[in-house]
């Protein structure tokens, strides 16, 4: 069924940017609110998200989730008042009615309705928000849904009609009269005046406070009913009746009236006092009218006086101004920011180009005045650029709390659900990170804790045989690290044992019995991440290792990132994740092949070696050199790309480049080394397709283009083969 | 032109009023929390404030008060939720010249800025 809402596509987009925050909030604070229970500013922050989507999605016109948010919001507001407090079952009604709006939020998005039935969590809802009262049970199924506009009948008014008196008439006391009578001997007349506002009225008892307060601007009240301070208490009624003394005419006193919102009839006659002598009772009618509403109003809730935030309340207030901090922030399409990083590299081009330029000047035209001034400006370029850019990456930076937020509320489900005892502590989320880094790193880190989860922590009995403490534990932390982002995963479970890896993996057919036998153990574990392996189900119990691991690594690849297992059997596991700051720009070991210019990500880069002669050996049928000890495979980017070769170089000026990938590590053959550069990642496209080995292309300062190394995808290579 | 402060924290419904009222003739500022408001307030005077309730750094009660202080003549309209009475009387209290409840007819916004400034 199609969904249309009353908003332009800009107002929708605002509508979903703002709803996707609030939801990302409830997900994250909701779970520590079960821990935090007294942390009355995350549950004032938790209320405000619930009641700003009621009124925002009312407004839109989404019935279902103004009903679905007023229902979250009611229970909350009894939190917030006392009313109720913090229960394993009231947060899991919150939740699931957090998972609902998620649906219907996507309802906004596709424009589809879909087909949730809200029924029930409606109900479950509204029955837990009536835990803390049973007493007004009735009253909030009434609250529970969202009355639509004008048709909104509160029960109240509709109590009060009933008893809507004839005839306006006022007794007044004997100190009242003498006010009446004071009033007429300065010249001004004396009213009764009966003022009936609309049943339909919101919010009745403001609107009455109102029109008395309109009232006191055309005369002095003698007395009303119900009274200003029973007004004031909400006891209002559709029916007001007022003695005033004025010095203007009725007519003119009537038609301010009715120029007031709500007021549907006014009558008014002036005040004869002499003919109110024996009653000193109201009329019967208003007297039954505001007992009804006072029965009703204390059925529904009875709030306590202050709860109003900040209202006269001096401390509340200091306090609230000392978080007062005023930010100034704009929305930018992501878009954007691309365009802008992109147009940055290009200045970054150019400013490499720039510099070899005055270098070809310079050595031109000596000390010439012009070219001293063009250095200098040069030299500033320069320095704006690596602003400039410094600047639309940090533009580009999401702290990683944006992704982090729903993990909270997944590791309880899941540990509920495998029936394990785990506390997840998530460390640094304000690090920051290129967001769409931060949007590739979500399934991984979903796999990794999962697995954390289903896999590697042991059921509490397990572990108390093992002689562990019964709850185990899985931290996420993030971290800045030099030019790289940390991200780690570490738990306390079973840990991984390497002999079951190479077992399986032999038996899966991915490496030969012999071969299996020559791995040492990081080299076994990290088999974990081979396709096929960890796919098998069988695998990911024997292991304590789950699902699509492979996948992770690729993903993490794809981001020019890379994992690392640091694990102890029995004792548990961490993954440490390596991820740079941006993908648009790296800084890269720049190498010559053949007079060709190649750039290794220096990332991958963990050393360089200069070749003497004779250093090569064949080793298992491929060339290797022997690194302190250890036999480190070399690829040469010379056979790699194909180089027409001219001639044999003189080994001694051979360089080794050694990468490193998750553990593994090889050696690249370059002729030699240029250094060091921050080059920016162009991707091939479709002019050349899926070159193998090959990342991207950076354009350099002189114009020419250098091929990208895909260090990853060389080093699996290699490792296959071995 | 008549200027017209919204303050609400939610962007959304900001967009949503402000295009309203532009549409019919108004100028209109814009403030993302009750501290803003004031702030805003003290510096362009604008001739009515329509003000939230439920905000972060500084609710919508606490800011009719500020507001007041600085300026006995302010308008202030609040927009509150249809559960907000106790609020809304209480912002009444502190000087708030009338309400609006969320959501919003736009007839109903229009008359009520036509009551008090034409
Ligand atoms: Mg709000």
């Amino acid at each position: 069924m199609g969904l249309q809402f009353d908003a332009s596509p800009d107002e929708i987009k605002l509508f979903l940017e703002e709803a996707e925050e609030h939801l990302q909030l409830l997900e994250e604070d909701l779970v520590r609110l079960e821990k935090e229970k007294d942390n009355q500013e995350l549950l004032q922050a938790i209320f405000r998200a619930a009641h700003t989507l009621k009124g925002s999605s009312a407004t839109l016109g989404h019935q279902r989730m103004a009903q679905l948010t007023h229902g979250m919001e009611n229970i909350l507001d009894k939190v917030r008042k006392g009313q109720l407090s913090i229960t394993t079952p009231i947060m899991d009604v919150l939740l699931e009615g957090l998972d609902f709006l998620k649906v219907l939020k996507e309802e906004i998005e596709t424009l589809e309705e879909s087909d949730v039935d809200l029924e029930k969590i409606l109900g479950s809802l509204s029955k837990a928000a009536a835990g803390g009262q049973t007493a007004s049970s009735a009253a909030e199924g009434k609250l529970a849904t969202i009355p639509e506009g004008s048709t909104a009948v509160t029960e109240v008014a509709a109590a009060v009609q009933a008893a809507e008196p004839a005839v306006p008439s006022m007794a007044l006391d004997w100190d009242e009269k003498d006010h009446v009578t004071r009033g007429k001997k300065q010249g001004k007349m004396a009213y009764s005046i009966l003022v009936n506002l609309a049943e339909t009225s919101e919010m009745l008892s403001v609107r009455a406070l109102l029109t008395l307060m309109a009232l006191r601007e055309n005369g002095e009240i003698v007395k009303s009913i119900p009274s200003s301070e029973e007004i004031e208490r909400e006891e209002a009624t559709s029916v007001l009746h007022v003695a005033l003394i004025s010095d203007r005419a009725k007519d003119q006193i009537v038609h301010v009236l009715k120029e007031l919102p709500d007021v549907v009839r006014v009558e008014a006659a002036p005040l004869d006092i002499t003919r109110e002598e024996a009653g000193a009772s109201a009329p019967d009618g208003v007297t039954v009218a505001k007992t009804t509403v006072a029965a009703n109003e204390q059925a529904n809730a009875p709030l306590p006086k202050d709860e109003t935030p900040g209202n006269g309340n001096g401390s509340a207030k200091i306090k609230d101004t000392k978080i007062a901090k005023v930010s100034r922030t704009v929305r930018v399409d992501v878009e954007l920011l691309d365009n802008l990083m992109n147009l940055v590299g290009e200045l970054v081009i150019d400013r490499t180009r720039l510099a070899q330029l005055l270098g070809a000047l310079e050595s031109k035209y000596d000390s010439n005045d012009l070219v001293e001034d063009l250095n200098r400006t040069s030299v500033h370029i320069g320095r704006v650029t690596t602003l400039l850019q410094e600047e639309i990456m940090k533009a580009r930076m999401l702290p990683v709390e944006s992704l982090f937020n729903k993990f909270p509320r997944m590791m309880r489900d899941l540990s509920q659900q495998a029936g394990k005892d785990i506390e997840f502590i998530m460390e640094g989320q304000e690090t920051e990170l290129d967001r769409s880094i931060i949007e590739e790193i979500g399934d991984p880190l979903i796999h990794l804790l999962r697995n954390a989860v289903d896999h590697a922590i042991e059921p509490p009995e397990e572990r108390v045989a093992k002689g562990k403490k019964p709850q185990g534990y899985v931290k996420l932390s993030a971290r800045h690290e030099e030019n790289h982002i940390i991200i780690s995963v570490k738990e306390d479970g079973r840990g991984i044992d390497p002999d079951k890896i190479r077992a399986s993996a032999v038996k899966k057919g991915i490496i030969t019995e012999e071969v299996a036998r020559r791995l040492n153990d990081q080299e076994a574990i990290n088999l974990i991440f081979a396709s096929g392996l960890s796919t098998a189900a069988k695998v990911s119990e024997v292991s304590g290792r789950g699902v699509g691991m492979d996948v992770v690594r690729n993903n993490l690849e794809k981001v020019n990132g890379s994992v690392e297992i640091v694990t102890e059997l029995g004792k548990g596991t961490e993954f440490i994740i390596k991820l740079p700051l941006t993908l648009a720009i790296i800084r890269a070991l720049m190498v010559s092949v053949d007079s060709r210019v190649y750039a290794i990500p220096l990332g991958s880069v963990l050393e360089t070696i200069r070749l003497t002669d004779g250093q090569i050996k064949e080793i298992n049928k491929r060339e290797a050199i022997v690194v302190r000890g250890r036999v480190l495979p070399l690829l040469r980017v010379k056979e790699l790309f194909n180089h027409q070769t001219r001639g044999v170089r003189e080994s001694g000026k051979t360089f080794v480049v050694v990468v490193n990938l998750g553990g593994q590590q090889m050696g690249l053959v370059v002729d030699s080394l240029i250094g060091e550069q921050e080059v920016v990642i162009k991707t091939l496209g479709k002019f050349i397709g899926d070159v193998q080995g090959v990342a991207g292309a950076t354009i350099l300062g002189d114009g020419s283009v250098a091929l990208i190394v895909d260090v990853p995808s060389l080093v699996k290579k290699v490792v296959k083969v071995g | 032109m008549p200027k017209i402060l919204v303050v609400d924290d939610a962007a959304f419904m900001r967009l949503r009023v402000a295009k309203l009222l532009t549409e019919n003739g108004y100028e209109v500022l814009e403030a993302g929390d009750g501290q803003e408001g004031v702030d805003q307030y003290k510096k362009n005077k604008p001739d009515l404030v329509l003000m939230d309730i439920t905000m972060p750094v500084m609710d919508g009660i606490t800011a009719v008060q500020e507001i007041k202080k600085h300026d006995p003549n302010a308008v202030v309209v609040m927009c509150s939720a249809l559960g907000q009475q106790t609020m809304v009387m209480n912002s009444v209290k502190a000087g708030a010249k009338d309400f609006i409840v969320k959501p919003y007819q736009p007839e109903k916004i229009l008359d009520t800025i036509k009551r008090f400034i034409g």
